[in-house]
């Protein structure tokens, strides 16, 4: 799909150029390899891969694709995991609690957060927190990655604050009303009652019995959310100028940098699988009657 | 009843201690980190918008790298604001005055450069003529992905008769053979290109180089910055910072927050769009120092001759004068841009202001129209004997926010003179990959090109310059423009080692390039880069020789 891409940037440079001629650009793309038909390129490329362990160079950066990926993964993860975690460690205590007092006046403003924070742009969010916290009060760094210069884990995690809470935002908007409506329906169901009718009290009722319940659909929606932990946010990661894999994925389909593209989304396919996998696993942890075996016999 | 609200009070103190504990945790690392130090005089940060490719100079393809380079690089001769040519590496700049261009039997030509005495690579080395013979011969080497070799193909052989001449014989005269050659430090970039020359372009100086100019790559962090620092070895005039730093964000309006919070002390010329800047001078117009400085980047209309409407001469010239380019410039650029007369720039040598003007004339526009033979319709609309519409495509690059307006208020401006125009936008991959590339144009198009000091209209004007299936596409005359007399001038130019005959001829080209006019010419670019208010020597050069040229210079004036 990449190939046939219209706008080789190799042909470009024709365009950019006027001391640049035609056997240039044929030069250019003997050397390149880009001469040979899309499939002869690609079976070399696999060929590459199994054989020689090679995954490529970036036609851009000149540079092995694994030199340039390694440095963007851990960035994105650290990113992506600090924005994870706060979303679950925010939005699945506010759902329960939304759904345990629903219809309180408190769940009807947690409830307009929650759109709020589902339907704010990220671009606007990340440009608005940059504008108070880093132009305004001066408290927070607008962009990057750590001070340059210094090696500091303190000074790093405050270069990650605003994009962590932009990317935030969005995902604990939603996973609130998943985590209060997944809660809703289960609290409601007859087995709950007679576990109150047993006596049971009700931290055990509502944290044994409905949670474990409530959580097998937010399994399902983080565990899709996984591969984002690598694949990174465009948008966020522009705005606060963050060296992750969501500018390198696009930067290099947009520049034709196949090595690089294929390399990063090769990366994806095989996360998105194992994520599935690991869903599977938790679904089987968080409720017997999944589980394989003697016991769901 | 009683234990379910209990049980809910004790849920929400800890569902609640977990958010408070979330924040608090934010607000400790927010005040408690240990503090950036206040503005360091010893450095400067730049934010710039694109990060560069690689910092091997064979392979480079971007702006940004381009930019770079004249940190941690420095050539035989370089130019300075006012487009003077500085002679850096050499003693003098050869001339035929001076007796070091030299015509030689069989219409060749030689060039004798005398390398300046103690020059030194930022390891120490000594800079010979060895390095630039050695890099002449990597540049012609068919292995390695060198983008144009215009230059090096002219060349028949190069030689260094001692430790600081070196001898260049040309296969025929050229025009700017006194710009000087590049070298790379053959010490070190030889057994690399010895042990694999086709993995060459895979080696460490893309990203670790080692030149000679006043400052020398310290740290480059993929995607997030590059730190130079000064380097010890250089000959000339110790830099006042210690580094610098480029920061790369590519979201221009977090390059003005950057700014606006002291993480970044100058934008660079590749950072904020001309009316992005003008908005940001209206609002913090007090805090900051702009720069302004008309560019050589030539934003113009090409119009494909070969349309039955457009090959008209007057329906060309009438599309000119009906186009309020003045007020396009005054109400879209605040009067910051140039409206552009010829292809040239008033600042090349070989400008000519006494080409024909087309100043804003409806009326003139009108007239030519009718002698083409298109007349009003009571629909407002032009038409031939035929009754065809005078009806134009005009293309352009999608999401190019500038060229959108431009588009639309020339569309409003023909309509007013009865020429219906039709707006086809494509992304710009497509429009210069495909629709540019192969003149797949119907008949306008809407782009820039960028010319330097001594462009000359060779490939852009010359009949075998025009892109067919039958050259291979090559060349870039896309207007298809066939001017007999033009031709003859523009593949004289670059032959004629006389700067003065030049000019004469260049200028000659114009007046029959401006009277025929096969691209419209719109105005040529502004560049601009905004910077702390106390940065000194801060000289845009509006050409391609970039910002950093004169990088040893800069420093803070008022700050201690």
């Amino acid at each position: 799909m990449l190939g046939l891409m219209p706008g080789d940037p190799v042909e470009l440079l024709i365009t950019a150029n006027p001391k640049i001629k035609a056997e240039d650009i044929a030069r250019l793309k003997k050397v390149y390899g880009l001469d040979k038909p899309i499939y002869v390129r690609y079976f070399k490329w696999l060929k590459q891969v199994v054989v020689e362990h090679d995954l490529g160079f970036s036609r851009t950066y000149k540079k092995p694709t694994v030199e340039i990926i390694e440095g963007r993964v851990k960035n994105t993860f650290f990113l992506m995991l600090g924005a994870f975690l706060m979303s679950i460690l925010i939005a699945v205590p506010i759902g329960i609690y939304s759904a345990i007092n629903h219809y309180s006046k408190l769940d009807f403003i947690i409830s307009i957060l929650a759109f709020i924070g589902i339907s704010v742009p990220s671009f606007w969010l990340g440009l608005m927190l940059i504008a108070v916290f880093s132009e305004k009060l001066g408290f927070l760094p607008a962009g990057g990655i750590q001070t340059i210069g210094m090696d500091d884990i303190g000074d790093k995690l405050k270069y990650m604050i605003l994009p962590i809470t932009s990317l935030s935002v969005q995902q604990i908007g939603s996973l609130v009303r998943y985590v209060r409506s997944s809660m809703l329906e289960v609290i409601q169901q007859d087995y709950l009652r007679t576990a109150r009718a047993k006596g049971l009290d009700e931290d055990t009722i509502l944290y044994k019995h409905a949670l474990r319940n409530a959580l097998i659909p937010v399994i399902t929606i983080l565990a899709l959310s996984l591969p984002g932990l690598v694949s990174g946010a465009v948008i966020t990661e522009t705005i606060f100028a963050w060296p992750g894999m969501g500018r390198l994925l696009l930067d290099s389909v947009l520049s034709n940098d196949y090595y690089v593209a294929m390399l990063a989304l090769l990366f994806l396919a095989v996360l998105t699988m194992a994520s599935n996998f690991v869903a599977d696993i938790l679904y089987a942890i968080v409720d017997p009657r999944i589980r394989m075996g003697r016991n769901a016999k | 009843m009683a234990k379910k609200q209990r049980a809910g009070l004790n849920h929400s103190q800890w569902l609640g201690a977990i958010v408070i504990g979330i924040l608090i945790v934010v607000l400790i690392v927010t005040f408690t980190s240990k503090k950036a130090s206040k503005k360091d005089t010893k450095q400067i940060v730049i934010g710039i918008t694109q990060e560069p490719d690689t910092l091997d100079p064979l392979f480079q393809e971007m702006a940004a790298s381009t930019e770079l380079y004249a940190l941690y690089f420095e050539d035989m001769v370089e130019r300075n604001e006012n487009w003077d040519l500085m002679p850096r590496l050499v003693t003098m700049i050869p001339s035929i005055e001076n007796g070091l261009i030299k015509k030689l039997p069989q219409n060749k030509m030689q060039v004798t450069w005398h390398l300046k005495e103690g020059l030194k690579w930022a390891d120490g080395t000594p800079i010979t003529p060895q390095d630039f013979i050695f890099t002449h011969e990597m540049i012609m080497d068919d292995r390695l992905p060198i983008i144009s070799r215009d230059l090096d193909r002219r060349i028949e052989k190069m030689q260094a008769p001692n430790d600081h001449t070196l001898i260049v014989t040309w296969k025929e005269p050229y025009a700017y053979a006194n710009l000087g050659h590049g070298a790379l430090p053959k010490h070190i970039v030889e057994p690399e290109y010895k042990k694999n020359p086709e993995k060459y372009k895979e080696s460490f100086f893309n990203s670790k180089p080692l030149g000679n100019g006043p400052y020398q790559l310290e740290e480059w962090v993929s995607g997030s910055h590059l730190v130079f620092k000064r380097n010890e070895n250089w000959g000339g005039d110790k830099p006042n910072f210690e580094k610098v730093i480029y920061k790369i964000i590519p979201n221009t309006n977090a390059l003005e927050s950057n700014l606006l919070s002291g993480t970044i002390d100058a934008i660079s010329p590749l950072g904020l769009p001309l009316d992005q800047a003008l908005d940001f001078e209206r609002r913090h117009g007090t805090k900051f120092a702009f720069h302004y400085r008309p560019s050589m980047t030539w934003e113009h209309i090409d119009c494909n001759l070969e349309d039955p409407i457009l090959k008209d001469k007057r329906v060309r010239q009438a599309l000119l004068y009906s186009a309020n380019r003045q007020q396009i410039v005054d109400v879209l650029f605040q009067g910051k841009q140039q409206v552009a007369d010829t292809w040239l720039p008033p600042k090349h040598y070989g400008y000519n202001p006494k080409v024909a003007h087309y100043n804003y004339d409806p009326d003139k526009a009108k007239k030519l129209l009718e002698e083409a033979g298109w007349v009003l319709s009571p629909s407002g609309v032009r038409v031939n004997k035929r009754g065809d519409k005078l009806h134009l495509t005009l293309m352009s690059t999608a999401g190019n926010k500038t060229r959108e307006q431009v588009e639309q208020v020339l569309q409003s401006d023909w309509s007013k003179i009865g020429i219906e125009l039709e707006i086809i936008n494509q992304p710009p991959k497509v429009f210069f990959g495909e629709t540019m590339r192969h003149r797949k144009y119907k008949q306008m198009a809407l782009y820039a090109w960028v010319v330097g000091p001594v462009s000359d209209g060779e490939g852009l004007w010359t009949k075998e310059n025009i892109p067919s299936e039958k050259n291979n596409w090559n060349g870039q005359n896309y207007p298809g423009w066939v001017n007999e007399q033009a031709n003859k001038i523009d593949h004289t130019v670059p032959v004629t080692l006389e700067e003065s005959i030049r000019k004469d001829l260049l200028q000659q080209q114009q007046v029959l390039w401006a009277d025929e006019v096969p691209a419209l010419p719109m105005f040529f670019r502004t560049d601009v880069s905004v910077t702390h208010k106390d940065l000194a020597n801060w000289k845009m050069t509006g050409t391609t020789t970039p910002i950093t040229w004169n990088s040893e210079q800069w420093r803070f004036s008022l700050l201690k």
